[in-house]
């Protein structure tokens, strides 16, 4: 009686219908739920959170209930798991309860979007199941669930950290899942378990992972655009310096050779040239003239015709990671150019992705920094760079007529202006003084403080009154090293504007007034000024000063963010792309014939170590092959439920086999007389010989006889 | 030589009957140069079984009866004073002869038990300084009743590794029973048992006995079962090297009863409980209740195949 008490309270009921879960597995079931629940909270409506929790305690005050219940009614073995199986709502409600719940979610998909939907109806029927739990394949299911719902978090977030935590918990999911087959069993067994069949499925995961075609999400993951910081498509003076306060990563970037300086690394995200007199915009957009902007295929053969370009110089390759910006533009140094199908160049050569970029995604470029840009204008495009609105600025105007006055020559007009940003004692600042109506004039002749922008903005505009084709860049200008990876991480706060003019046969030059204001901040990044400004506005608890100059923090935090770079590179920029990448490399590899054949060396050079080491693993007690046939055969007999016990002789055995199976009796009596002889007797080598073919022969015999039994013939 | 032994198994069968197996092994204990310990009830024919085993070998042959005032002198002889000689002469005792039944050995003082397997282990005795050496080939075969009866000083531990197998009768079965009830014969008419070997041959067959080959596994087999007895949650005593070589010995004998000339793991098991009960669990015996012996327990532990994996 008590034997039996213990083992129910143990276990799980598993004859009746009725089902009793232990106190501890209950408790572990409900608090996964929360957990799996949780890793979509930043998806979930709050009125489903509402009701997940609801739901959760209802079962632990219902569990609570019945279990004082039985308690006080001193219960027998019996009653107590008719108590447990009392439900806690009646079906009707739960049927109620899921067709309102579904009809609500419908009702909301226009707003929710297909994939949130989607989401929520699973989540609702994962919280509804938990009324539902009678037999033991409820359970099943509801774990399973739970693991599903978990990992659905990793469409919104691909962090390694993230991916870990979803990875633990789907591991104590499994845990449990295990506890309720086998409950029995001690905690270090089970995860002795877990982790046997985790490492036996790994592989499998990995083939997966790199074979399975990468499908395009059928769903439209939501636009989150307003809660990200980036660069925005209108640019009026303030806003970059505003976004150079985050110290969000924007992206990374890997160089096949060497990293080009600091002053190279002109990152181009677009081009705006509509200035309306406060801001900057692209060309076209005010209008709504999509049009405008003719794309391109970004491949370098489309370079020379329709981007106008001539390509000299060495080209640099590099691979782009990008985080999600939602928006679709995206960064390389000029003039740049891809394979990619989804990447498109417009002609102001700025790249962009076909579509919105809502996951880290990669892209591979080749840039040529020396190329020419535009050697010959359109008259549209010239046009369109000395737009000029005229009222906002008078004074600018008026200088830029009398420079023009003083210089015919465009060049030393524009060296005649950087003179003056240099000592007309201009000052570099995050935090510029406001100015009225963001009014470029006052900025020049008055405040003269400013961030990059305020210079570019200026420099554009008394370029355009002086008669030369300008316009401004917005993109990021240099990026952080990371030493023990070898890649280049751009942050927000590396967000960047400069202009560009365009002079005859020389085409679109880049001029970045910056440089002329505070040279170090193109040269080598932030200046000590800019940093220790940097510090005092940006409201992190590591300010870069203060933690920033502590050796262990940079080597941590360094060591984290390569991980977090590789953990990105290899896994979430294992794209569609890179897979077909990857197979036309395998098939280019396989139609080689001289690769053909060092794959095959190297696929039997496996076998024959596998092999090899199988046998080694017999040898290791017995290096006798008479005996390891024996060995064998006993292996193969036991899987046929015949069984040698410990105690034994191969002869007893031997006459055991021929008692149950008579027909398998004259293959294993001759294996077990070469044994005996081996072992007991000694044999001579010609003996031995003939011992060992005979026995490897009825083996194969025996085998060949089993398999035949196994499969239904007999013979 | 395998014929001869089946004349003489076959002759001790029609006086002990019905127990075919444990003729053999002491007949098997006696070819391997081993001592006998007959453990059984009184009247279960222990003295008969010694009587026939001794008459049947053609051996000289004395019973000493044991009891309490048994003095040494009386089994290994007195050194008497001659007057022709002006010298002491011993006067032999029982001892001195090739087969000695030493009946009810455990009734007998532990001066008089220890004076009798000292022999038996030195194969020789000293009698006032003077060493004489035993006959050759030397056979004691011991009877005892069951410790737990009156009058009896158990065998130490150390005289009971003297003997190399320790059997039990056990009571016959209905048709054996039967058979015994209807004969009209007694202990005496054992008198007519002729001997069915001469010493010639009886040293050609422990010659042989000893060369019959054992092989590295069979080896490991007895090295194995001894280190399981060793271990430490093991109930039983651990049994010596010295178990160890009377429990090969045993096995080339039943060996070459069994007509083969190399010794295989059932040998060894079928002398196991024989061999190493005694040495195993001195001071009790489950006479009738083989299951429970500790000789078994241990031989179900141990792998014959495989036995040091």
């Amino acid at each position: 009686m008590s034997k039996q008490a213990t083992t129910s309270r143990k276990g799980l009921s598993s004859d009746s219908t009725a089902l009793t879960l232990p106190r501890k597995l209950f408790f572990a079931l409900l608090l996964l739920q929360l957990f799996n629940v949780l890793t979509l909270v930043q998806q979930l409506h709050p009125f489903y959170l509402v009701f997940a929790l609801a739901a959760l305690v209802l079962q632990w005050l219902g569990y609570l209930k019945t279990r004082n219940h039985s308690k006080r009614a001193q219960a027998s073995l019996q009653a107590l798991t008719q108590a447990h199986s009392t439900k806690i709502l009646p079906s009707w409600l739960i049927l109620i309860l899921a067709i309102s719940g579904s009809v609500v979610i419908a009702a909301a998909g226009k707003s929710l979007g297909l994939l949130a939907s989607m989401i929520h109806l699973l989540c609702f029927a994962y919280s509804l199941k938990l009324f539902e739990i009678s037999q033991r394949k409820d359970l099943y299911q509801l774990v399973v669930l739970g693991v599903f719902v978990a990992t659905t978090s990793l469409i919104f977030i691909q962090s390694i950290y993230f991916s870990l935590l979803v990875l633990a918990l789907v591991f104590a999911n499994f845990y449990l899942l295990l506890n309720f087959f086998s409950p029995q069993r001690r905690l270090a067994s089970e995860l002795k378990l877990l982790a046997k069949l985790s490492i036996y499925s790994l592989p499998f995961a990995i083939i997966l992972f790199v074979v399975f075609p990468k499908l395009t999400p059928f769903w439209q993951v939501p636009n989150v655009k307003s809660a990200k910081v980036g660069l925005s498509d209108r640019v009026k003076i303030g806003d970059i310096a505003q976004l150079a306060l985050s110290n969000e990563l924007a992206f990374r970037v890997s160089f096949e050779n060497e990293t080009p300086s600091h002053a190279q690394l002109y990152w181009r995200a677009m081009v705006l040239d509509d200035f309306d007199g406060v801001s900057w915009q692209q060309a076209g957009q005010r209008a709504g003239q999509h049009h405008y902007n003719r794309y391109y295929g970004a491949n370098k053969e489309n370079a020379k015709p329709s981007a106008n370009v001539s390509l000299i110089g060495d080209a640099i390759d590099y691979q782009v990671i990008v985080e999600p910006s939602f928006q679709s533009w995206l960064f390389a140094l000029d003039f740049a150019t891809t394979q990619q199908g989804n990447i498109g160049q417009r002609d102001d050569f700025a790249l962009f992705y076909r579509g919105i970029i809502s996951q880290t995604t990669s892209y591979q470029v080749t840039s040529f920094l020396e190329a020419i840009l535009a050697p010959s204008l359109s008259q549209q495009s010239r046009a369109t760079n000395l737009q000029l609105v005229t009222e906002n600025n008078p004074r600018l105007l008026a200088k830029a007529k009398r420079l023009r006055q003083r210089f015919q020559n465009d060049s030393e007009l524009i060296q005649q202006v950087l003179t003056d940003f240099n000592q007309g004692r201009y000052f570099y600042t995050l935090q510029p003084p406001p100015v009225e109506n963001n009014s470029l004039d006052q900025f020049y002749f008055d405040t003269r403080a400013g961030f990059c922008e305020h210079y570019a903005s200026s420099f554009t505009y008394l370029m355009r009154a002086a008669g030369i084709p300008a316009r401004l860049v917005v993109g990021y200008l240099g990026g952080e090293l990371n030493p023990r990876a070898n890649y280049l991480s751009v942050y927000q706060r590396n967000a960047h504007a400069w202009a560009e003019v365009w002079l005859p046969n020389r085409g679109w030059q880049r001029v970045d007034p910056t440089a002329a204001v505070d040279p170090e901040r193109v040269e080598r990044g932030f200046s000590n000024n800019l940093l220790q400004e940097h510090a005092n506005l940006s409201d992190s608890f590591f300010s870069m000063q203060g933690l920033g100059s502590m050796w262990w923090y940079q080597q941590v935090r360094s060591q984290i963010d390569a991980l977090d770079y590789q953990w990105t590179r290899w896994v979430i920029g294992y794209t569609g792309q890179q897979q077909l990448q990857l197979w036309a490399k395998l098939r280019a590899v396989f139609t080689q014939r001289q690769s053909l054949g060092y794959g095959l060396f190297f696929l039997l050079t496996c076998a024959l170590l596998l092999v090899y080491f199988n046998l080694m693993q017999d040898k290791r007690h017995h290096q006798d092959k008479i005996i390891v046939i024996y060995l064998k055969t006993l292996a193969l007999l036991a899987k046929y439920s015949l069984a040698k016990e410990t105690a034994m002789t191969a002869q007893q055995f031997a006459q055991k086999v021929n008692r149950q199976r008579p027909e398998l009796s004259a293959s294993f009596q001759a294996i077990t007389d070469s044994f005996a002889a081996v072992s007991y007797q000694g044999l001579t080598n010609q003996q031995y010989a003939q011992h060992l073919k005979a026995a490897n022969r009825h083996y194969w015999r025996l085998r060949w006889r089993l398999g035949l039994t196994r499969l239904g013939i007999k013979n | 030589m395998q014929t001869v032994v089946a004349n003489i198994l076959a002759q001790i069968e029609t006086v002990v009957i019905g127990k075919p197996h444990q003729i053999k092994l002491a007949l098997a204990c006696l070819l391997a140069k081993g001592h006998i310990l007959i453990e059984d009830l009184p009247g279960m024919g222990k003295t008969t079984l010694a009587n026939t085993l001794a008459a049947t070998l053609g051996l000289s042959y004395q019973r000493i009866q044991f009891t309490s005032d048994l003095m040494p002198s009386d089994v290994i002889g007195i050194a008497i004073y001659e007057e022709q000689s002006k010298s002491f002469q011993l006067h032999p005792g029982a001892i001195f002869n090739q087969v000695v039944l030493a009946d009810e050995v455990n009734r007998a003082s532990p001066k008089t038990q220890s004076a009798l397997l000292e022999a038996m282990e030195e194969g020789r005795v000293s009698v006032d300084g003077v060493t004489h050496s035993l006959p050759e080939p030397f056979f004691v075969i011991a009877t005892q009743n069951p410790m737990s009866h009156a009058g009896t000083y158990p065998l130490p531990e150390s005289q009971l590794d003297r003997f190399m197998m320790r059997l039990s009768l056990g009571f016959p079965s209905i048709a054996a029973e039967r058979k015994i009830l209807q004969a009209n014969s007694s202990h005496r008419d054992t008198v007519a048992i002729t001997a069915c070997i001469d010493l010639n041959q009886l040293r050609e067959i422990q010659q042989h006995i000893a060369n019959i080959s054992v092989s590295a596994a069979i080896i490991d087999y007895v090295i194995a079962l001894c280190r399981l007895s060793r271990s430490q949650d093991s109930q039983a005593k651990a049994l010596s090297p010295r178990a160890g070589k009377s429990l090969l010995a045993a096995a080339k004998a039943w060996a070459f009863m069994e007509n083969r000339d190399y010794v295989i793991p059932d040998d060894v098991q079928a002398v196991f409980s024989p061999v190493c009960e005694h040495r195993l669990a001195p001071q009790q015996h489950h006479i009738f209740d083989e299951a429970n012996e500790l000789s078994q327990q241990i031989l179900s532990q141990v792998n014959p195949t495989d036995p040091l994996a």
